[in-house]
């Protein structure tokens, strides 16, 4: 198959979108680079205090004529929105793959998932209506209206570009509010692009914002006291220790989504043939950078027949897994995001080599990249054994094309060693038997739990869920659970005497 | 006037999205997909209503 024509021709100069304008940023530039052959596609600007101060002015300008819109009208925004995305679904999956790297079914995948936020809040009109009493005394009625708040914060991280800052956005801004949108610095380009059908889209100025940078366009929203609240999904370090206090301190409503180490537990009754596909997908697709990946296996039972043919169907499939530049639809597995996020990767191989895990499959060496690529970014699967569940390859997040191979006896114990983990993020099992599904479903105390299914990602009109070190907040991304996040009860209580 | 003779959910592997393959007894066929205007003429299925999409997620695997 051929490989398909690059959207991004040359190098893009990334701006800000703030109050309907493309603006220069007065902030140092960095590049962009593609992580398939290390080319520069785009500068982009760490922009400076000021320019998030001026993008939260235009919102904070927007936001009393925006809340004034009636639902219907800004749903017909999202509408048109939606219909631009569609247009464009095919360059916007390219960029995704350019920028990124993963794959071309992947970065269609994730367009469509994004897609899907946006015509979700499109039914606002309904999706936050209040309730109401009559008579709670007297002649009395009581009523509770959803109300918008101002200004949100949307920051995003580098592993879905398009799709993530979507869990978000459309229904801030369909529930009245106005957002600015910081994207990882390092896949700038997908929000530069939504913001461009944003603005053909017909939303008025100001309205939605994109403020590209680092550290100091965060720390601008988190110190602003214009900003009502903050959605992030990152790493948990950066969500426990910066985002969720400081939200707090402020008193910023948040919801910080942290990174996971999550668990498929494989039944002795499971079906091969159906659970080592689903495992490939779970463990080495978009190069195992998802926070809903699996990072290890729990086979149960002592059934050594089957955890032979388990492990050599894993290893035998992982190996055929087709490796090289998303663009080419053959590929099956990209490189990851950049040369720093591979070394991270490979100090933990070396460190759960190093703790008694015995190497089975080794990514580091043991692949062939399809085409002629540097391997600055490509890594093949690895798959290691003897896992325990103290070890770092368990207990912190890899982010990368790993799988780690621990052995139980019972679910039970299977149970046990998902629930001691300190991220509670997305764990599956993957068995025939009901009552064990039940079980695992019940017990297992992970905010998204997959039966049968290896990545657990919630449609949206679900809530994104995630526990303990996965998450801090309490109402999550997307569906039901936004529209809340991004809406005060506001309660009516009324009499005409 | 041609009759329906078989209708087939069908998941585009393009546009991921649902979509419908009518075939008629004149041996013609229509599909009924929410993104035909954006997709057009590249659909796969227009030229082929029995067209099965090449790439695989993951490497299939057979059991021993």
């Amino acid at each position: 198959m051929a490989i398909l024509e690059e959207p991004v021709k040359g190098i893009v100069e990334v701006k800000n979108y703030i109050d309907g304008e493309w603006v220069d940023s007065q902030g140092e530039i960095q590049d962009v680079v593609n992580p398939i052959n290390g080319k520069v596609i785009a500068r982009v600007p760490i922009s400076t205090k000021e320019e998030i101060d001026a993008a939260v002015e235009a919102a904070k300008a927007a936001f009393p004529d925006w809340r004034r819109t009636p639902p219907v009208a800004r749903a017909r925004c999202l509408f048109r929105l939606k219909e631009l995305l569609e247009t464009n679904f095919e360059e916007l999956s390219r960029v995704q793959t350019q920028e990124h790297g993963k794959t071309i079914d992947e970065s269609r995948g994730e367009t469509r998932r994004g897609i899907e936020n946006v015509e979700v809040a499109c039914g606002i009109p309904t999706l936050m209506q209040g309730y109401n009493s009559e008579d709670i005394a007297s002649g009395i009625d009581e009523y509770l209206i959803p109300t918008p708040l101002g200004v949100f914060g949307i920051i995003g991280p580098f592993n879905f570009p398009f799709m993530i800052p979507l869990w978000s956005a459309p229904y801030a801004v369909a529930t009245g509010n106005c957002v600015i949108i910081k994207p990882s610095s390092e896949v700038p380009l997908s929000q530069m692009k939504i913001a461009e059908l944003v603005d053909e889209a017909g939303f008025p100025p100001g309205v939605w914002n994109v403020v590209n940078g680092g550290r100091t366009v965060v720390n601008g929203m988190l110190d602003h006291p214009d900003i009502e609240g903050i959605t992030f999904v990152g790493s948990t370090p950066t969500a426990k220790n910066v985002i969720y206090p400081r939200c707090g301190a402020t008193g910023k409503r948040v919801i910080a989504q942290g990174g996971a180490s999550n668990f498929m537990v494989i039944m002795p009754d499971c079906s091969l043939r159906a659970t080592i596909p689903a495992l490939m997908t779970s463990f080495f697709g978009n190069a195992g950078q998802r926070c809903l990946a699996g990072q290890n296996t729990v086979v149960v039972g002592d059934d050594d027949r089957f955890y032979s043919e388990f492990v050599k169907g894993v290893v035998d499939t992982a190996k055929r897994i087709v490796i090289g530049n998303g663009l080419d639809e053959e590929v099956q597995m990209g490189p990851v995001r950049d040369a720093d996020k591979k070394k991270k990767i490979l100090s933990y191989i070396s460190d759960g080599i190093k703790a008694g895990a015995k190497l089975i499959l080794d990514g580091r060496s043991d692949f062939k990249i399809k085409g002629d690529y540097p391997d600055t970014c490509f890594l093949g699967p690895t798959i290691m054994e003897k896992v325990e569940p103290r070890m770092k390859i368990v207990t912190e997040e890899i982010f990368g094309p790993t799988m780690g191979i621990i052995r139980v006896k019972t679910l039970d114990e299977a149970i046990e060693i998902c629930n001691a983990n300190p991220f509670h993020n997305a764990d599956a099992v993957f068995t025939s038997n009901g009552r064990t599904a039940r079980e695992f479903k019940y017990r297992v105390n992970s905010g998204n739990v997959g039966i049968n299914v290896g990545i657990v990602a919630p449609m949206a009109f679900f809530p994104f869920s995630g526990i303990r070190d996965s998450f801090f907040g309490i109402l999550h991304t997307q569906g039901k659970e936004a529209v809340r996040f991004f809406t005060e009860s506001k309660v009516v209580i009324e009499r005409w005497p | 006037m041609a009759s329906m003779v078989e209708r087939r959910r069908i998941s585009c592997p393009v546009h991921h999205v649902n979509a419908y393959i009518v075939k008629y007894d004149d041996k013609s066929h229509a599909i009924k997909c929410p993104n035909k205007q954006t997709c057009g003429d590249t659909c796969p299925y227009l030229k082929d209503p029995d067209y099965k999409p090449p790439y695989r997620r993951a490497p299939e695997y057979t059991p021993q």
